[in-house]
């Protein structure tokens, strides 16, 4: 045959068969569709979040932190500043009718925003609803951090701020740090407004820059003036009081380190270097006399003379007033906080050395710590302290002395006596002073400034995020196999409807590789024709879902605005894998076609097999196991796994039942024959395909509902918590042990029943690694907390690894999914001095409320991020639950705290799951309502086979009613089974939790079920009907 | 027994009107072996199928003197199942079934399972055509001729008072076509069955007791 002709013959034949190849059409393009997209979608998600990193981060390429501490908005005026912006950060949260929104405030020199406005972003604007006003809670902040002893009592404050407008996406309205896809709640404050009001004029925390900065010109436009560090030729002192311990400790080791040439050089500058540190005592005590509440200042020399450990230089004022002589022997005693602000009261006994005058000590103003609350007011009574300072105490004597001298120490003792108890994370030194100006210089990192690249980290976690494409891939798995099964089967009756043509072309001498080649060439056109109508309904495909992610399903992604990507690249690999499966599924149905055509005719009356009969035997013991087992594991055991594999021994076993059933001669059912034998030897004589749709059909009845309405047990998430009620987030740091009395009396909790208790977490934020993130995370969100408080949540710490690294635990879905990594493996996170600290997981916990953080021992905490003290997460537990977080929720209403049941908390984390379950029971089903589709095509192919049969059931006598009945029972009673078997097979798997997916899911679940019967049962009706009806047409 | 007059059918080819039967008559008295010849499109089959019911004529009339006096215009299958016995050509067996069920069909027509009395005869009836060992054998296993058998077995259980055979040889060897005519010719004597036997074969139709011909619609 000539090119011309054989192709005129392919467009022929496509043109008689068109009945047939318009079924194998639709079928490439679902399977096109599902395929390519799935990929798209892949590519759109990930592009999305690739988008997000743009939006959150503007042109942003570098960030400067200065930690727990402030810079001098003066940095922006370097010229390598000069496309940067200064910002001041806080968290911070507004109400909103009964709820509290955790906020970031963003103070921004924008000229726009005059003092009392505000503008917010997008999303927060659709939370506030018509609200136009809004009042702002922040943690208060100024340069003494509040996790030191001697702040302010105020631990947050308010502004009332009018919304003057919504900062678009364009205009940075979605600015944020953290590399999620969920859209911030932002509000953007006046930052001179905001700096007043927190008492930090001319302070940034954050300074974005558009060009790549690096470590190197940081410390070159870096001075330590900059970040509130006074360093004079022989000075040195801080806005936030506290030397930052790294500076303190750099100074301080050139005294200690001879051994470098550096070092030696520096000895000459700075071995005469004199650390002060100042504190608030609560009383000095000689015999009766007692001068309460003074300042006292710890110095490691006094004019060139070194003090001892006990020594104490009073001043003559003290000296008067304690009726003292060098020698004696004076009582000092102050707070002490171990943990928290835990209050302790320790005396030391110290030995007088010297008396100076009083006039020595005012000389040197370094003895003078500037602790807001305390020294700027006029008197002793204003004192706004933190500290329980009991006035009574205070008399007319201290009141002078406070009008004249102010904070004026009246006593020095020696530095190593109280070092220990006076230092805190935020330093151990008020001063440094120096013989000369040390020549050592003082890097940014030594301040807490740090640098960083946001964009490169936010790309590497948006490109390595979830897999969508794989995602959908799977959950539409079902669609794919169904659109196989839907090509498959036209194909397969029309090769045996062209049986004749194909043995024709036999007689006439054509091989059979030819005819296959034909054939393949013949149908791979259309499927080729085909393929780009599937593409185009992949983008319809993708655009849906994506519009559903952002919408119905956003449970799932936590976010909307998804955009469509695409990728030449992925669209061509798409179709290719499409054409590869066609092609594979063409090229064996039409090998299987002519094998059947060239082998003998199989037996119409199968005869069992030696294997078979073994099996048949085994089928009553396989039902009374599997039977056994599911009572066993209802009873006692409830496991989830063992419950699905019971689900799938009920399959087997009626499988088997169902084939034994099915191969046994009618015969020998009854001895009568009867129409029962009819059906069944009808059906026995396709025993092959109908067992086919039996495993088909059971199968995927029972992994589509099986899989769609398993839910994790909610109650074995909920034993993990160690019997604790509440999860309690908290926007404000509490410095305070809740489980104190005199604490709860402080913070007016004092009616909170008895029984109430509280384990507090400290907490170091990073990425969120819980299922609610869909980018790639690399260091987790780490909470600190007493390891030994865990165990009850199932955490165990490994005893096998070696302590010598800081260690973390996570929970299992967390290390899984959102680091991709396993127990042993290092993590490296930054610490406060700026070092990268690799830290080991250790372990694992149960998915449960801590789904997501990462727990660290407290001490480990500490040791990487010091200034960190307060809690951040609470979890609460009382006899009274409801009404201990109603008190705790009024009382502390100034922290912001979000308090959740623990349920709650637990099936938010659920709600991920259940969506995505929710997705795959909808694509499964749509999958299934396919497969019963492709089923009919098989049923219409048999229906064509049993003309004769019909023909002779009319010829017999056989009413119209009792053809149609027997054509019904012989065509739906196999797939009736296979739907019964497997949704019972289902509901045994879901036994654990029978009612966990909801009931509106279960629901969702018999809607399908119900649309795949009745699709079936009018399918098969009408085709019966048709049959019959073409058949009375030929007479 | 039954007697058609001025029966005339005419099929529709594309926009021709084709008359297959055209006034045809015929009387068959019960018992009678009627045999039936001619041309291979002559309308043999059509005759047959009026003559079984499952074809109207267009025109004439078709009496028949059965159970009840029912015309075979409002003969309904179960009572044509009854009534009528018919014997193809290709045997029509259902190749899922086995011997016994395929002759038991018919009773399943008008309840759910057979009788023992109805089983009592299809026993009787394939020791009568000589092919009781085969009771339990795939029809798929059977020779032309034994297929046959099992067809006219079939038309029989339901003991119809006339039996319709259309070409039942046509498919055989000339000894196997032999041994049916015999058959039909000990069906007609001892259970006394009417049968009308379309065939073009004239060794076959010898076994008949008339014979006509169809041509050009009329039987001559």
């Amino acid at each position: 045959m000539s090119t011309v002709n054989c192709q005129l013959s392919t467009k022929q034949s496509r043109r008689y068969y068109r009945r047939y190849y318009r079924l194998v059409t639709a079928a490439v393009i679902l399977m096109m569709a599902v395929l390519t997209g799935s990929l798209l979608l892949g590519d759109s998600v990930r592009g999305t979040l690739v988008q997000r990193v743009s939006e959150r981060l503007g042109r942003t390429e570098t960030v400067i932190t200065s930690g727990t501490g402030f810079m001098n908005e003066t940095l922006l005026q370097h010229p390598l500043m000069k496309n940067a912006r200064g910002w001041l950060l806080m968290d911070g949260y507004v109400s909103v009718g009964d709820k509290l929104l955790p906020v970031y405030v963003w103070g921004t020199d924008a000229d726009t925003l005059q003092a009392g406005e505000v503008m917010v972003n997008e999303p927060l604007r659709a939370q506030l609803g018509n609200q136009e006003d809004l009042v702002l809670h922040l943690p208060s902040h100024n340069l003494v951090p509040s996790g030191s002893l001697f702040v302010t009592k105020s631990y947050a404050t308010q502004m009332r701020l009018h919304v003057v407008g919504v900062k678009s996406v364009e205009e940075g309205g979605n600015l944020l740090l953290r590399n999620e896809q969920t859209l911030p709640l932002n509000v953007f404050v006046n930052r001179w407004h905001l700096a007043e009001k927190m008492e930090l004029d001319g302070k940034i925390n954050m300074v974005f820059s558009d060009d790549v900065i690096e470590e190197e010109q940081l410390a070159a436009c870096w001075t330590p003036e900059q970040s509130g560090i006074h360093l004079t030729d022989t000075t040195l002192t801080c806005d936030g009081v506290f030397i930052p311990q790294n500076i303190v400790e750099k100074l301080s080791a050139l005294n200690s380190q001879p051994s470098t040439v550096n070092c030696q050089l520096s000895i000459v500058n700075c071995q005469l270097s004199i650390l002060y540190l100042s504190y608030f005592v609560n009383d000095l005590i000689h015999d009766a006399d007692t001068i309460p509440y003074s300042f006292v200042t710890a110095v490691n020399e006094w004019r060139g003379e070194p003090l001892g450990g006990q020594d104490i230089i009073l001043s003559d004022y003290a000296a008067r007033r304690l009726h003292v002589q060098e020698g004696d022997s004076v009582s000092m005693s102050y707070f002490i906080t171990r943990q928290l602000k835990n209050l302790d009261t320790k005396a030391q006994m110290l030995r007088v050395k010297k008396i100076v005058p009083l006039a020595a000590f005012m000389q040197d103003s370094l003895l003078m710590a500037d602790f807001p609350g305390l020294t700027r007011v006029e008197k002793c009574t204003d004192w706004d302290s933190d500290l329980p300072i009991d006035m009574n105490r205070v008399h007319k004597e201290d009141e002078d002395f406070w009008h004249t001298y102010r904070q004026t120490p009246k006593a020095v003792v020696a530095y190593e006596a109280v070092k220990t108890d006076w230092s805190n994370a935020f330093g151990s030194a008020t001063a440094m002073r120096f013989t000369e100006r040390p020549k050592v210089s003082l890097l940014p990192h030594d301040a807490d400034v740090q640098l960083y690249h946001p964009r490169a980290q936010g790309l590497k976690g948006a490109t390595g995020g979830v897999d969508f494409a794989g995602l959908f891939l799977s959950l539409g798995f079902f669609i794919i196999l169904s659109s196989v099964l839907l090509m498959k089967n036209p194909l397969v009756e029309m090769f045996t409807q062209r049986q004749g043509e194909i043995r024709l072309y036999q007689q006439l001498g054509f091989k059979d590789k030819d005819i296959r080649k034909g054939l393949f060439k013949e149908a791979f056109s259309v499927i080729l024709l085909a393929s780009p109508l599937g593409v185009l309904a992949g983008f319809a495909y993708s655009t849906l879902t994506l519009w559903l992610l952002g919408n119905v399903w956003s449970g799932a992604t936590h976010t909307e605005g998804f955009v469509l990507h695409i990728q030449p690249l992925t669209l061509i690999i798409g179709v290719l894998i499409g054409l590869l499966i066609c092609a594979l599924t063409l090229w064996w149905v039409i090998r299987s076609q002519l094998s059947a055509l060239n082998s003998q005719p199989s037996a119409l009356n199968p005869q069992p097999s030696a294997l078979s009969s073994q099996l048949s035997t085994l089928n009553p013991i396989m039902l009374l196991l599997t039977l056994s087992l599911i009572v066993v594991n209802f009873i006692y055991l409830h496991n989830m796994v063992l419950f699905i594999v019971c689900g799938l021994l009920w399959i087997l076993t009626w499988g088997l039942f169902l084939r034994h059933e099915l191969q046994r001669p009618s015969s020998a059912m009854s001895k009568a024959f009867n129409r029962i034998q009819l059906i069944h030897q009808s059906v026995r004589a396709s025993l092959k395909q109908h067992l086919l749709a039996y495993w088909t059909l059971s199968l995927g009845v029972f992994t589509v509902f099986a899989v769609g309405l398993n839910r994790p047990d909610f109650t074995q998430a909920l034993q993990a918590t160690g019997g604790y009620q509440f999860y309690v987030d908290s926007r404000v740091p509490i410095q305070y042990d809740l489980n104190n009395p005199s604490v709860r009396h402080k913070l007016s909790l004092q009616s909170l029943p008895d029984s109430t208790r509280f384990l507090g977490f400290l907490r170091h934020t990073q990425d969120e690694a819980s299922c609610l993130n869909l980018n790639q995370v690399s260091t987790p969100t780490v909470l600190g907390v007493n390891l030994k408080e865990m165990e009850t949540f199932g955490l165990t710490p490994d005893s096998q690894l070696s302590t010598l690294n800081c260690q973390l635990y996570l929970d299992e879905e967390a290390l899984t999914w959102s680091l991709m990594k396993s127990v042993g493996d290092t993590l490296f996170y930054q610490s406060e001095r700026g070092d990268s600290v690799p830290v080991v997981i250790a372990g694992t916990y149960p998915t449960g409320i801590f789904h997501g953080n990462a727990i660290m021992s407290s001490e480990d905490f500490r040791r990487l991020w010091p200034k960190e003290g307060g809690w951040e997460v609470l979890l609460m537990k009382s006899s009274r639950p409801k009404e201990a977080a109603e008190i705790l929720s009024i009382a502390m209403n100034e922290y912001g705290l979000n308090v959740q049941t623990v349920e709650e908390r637990i099936k938010m984390f659920f709600e991920v799951t259940e969506t995505y379950l929710i997705i795959f029971l909808t694509l499964g089903g749509l999958g299934l309502l396919l497969g019963v589709f492709s089923l009919m095509i098989i049923v219409r192919k048999n229906l064509t086979a049993q003309l004769p049969t019909i023909r002779q059931y009319r010829a017999t006598g056989f009413s119209e009613p009792l053809i149609r009945q027997l054509l019904l029972h012989e065509n739906l009673l196999v797939p009736f089974y296979a739907i019964c078997v497997g949704a019972i097979g289902s509901i045994i798997s879901i036994s654990a939790n029978p009612v966990g997916a909801g009931l509106t899911t279960l629901l969702l679940a018999l809607v399908v079920l119900m649309v795949i019967c009745l699709l079936l049962y009018y399918g098969v009706k009408y085709m019966v009907n048709q049959t019959i009806n073409n058949i009375t047409s030929i007479y | 027994m039954l007697c058609l007059e001025n029966i005339t059918k005419r099929f529709a080819d594309g926009q021709r009107s084709l008359t297959v039967l055209d006034h045809l008559s015929l009387q068959v008295e019960k018992g009678e072996f009627i045999a039936i010849t001619g041309e291979s499109g002559a309308g043999k089959t059509t005759l047959l199928n009026i003559l079984g019911t499952l074809l109207t004529a267009d025109e004439g009339e078709y009496v028949w003197n059965v159970k009840d006096n029912a015309q075979p215009s409002t003969l309904s299958p179960q009572l044509r199942n009854q009534e009528i016995g018919f014997v193809y050509q290709d045997h029509r067996l259902l190749p899922q079934f086995t011997v016994w069920q395929n002759i038991l069909l018919p009773t399943l027509a008008t309840k759910s399972a057979s009788t023992e009395e109805e089983e009592r005869r299809a026993l009787e009836l394939l020791e009568f055509v000589g092919i009781a060992s085969l009771k339990d054998s795939p029809v798929t296993h059977l020779s032309g001729g034994e297929q046959t058998r099992v067809a006219i077995c079939r038309a029989l259980i339901n003991q119809p008072s006339l039996l319709l055979a259309d070409e039942p040889t046509g498919q055989l060897d000339a000894a196997n076509a032999q041994m049916i005519a015999t058959l039909f010719q000990q069906v007609n004597a001892q259970l006394h069955t009417t049968i009308i036997m379309a065939t073009h074969s004239a060794e076959m139709a010898k076994v008949a007791q008339k014979t006509y011909v169809l041509k050009d619609g009329k039987l001559i």
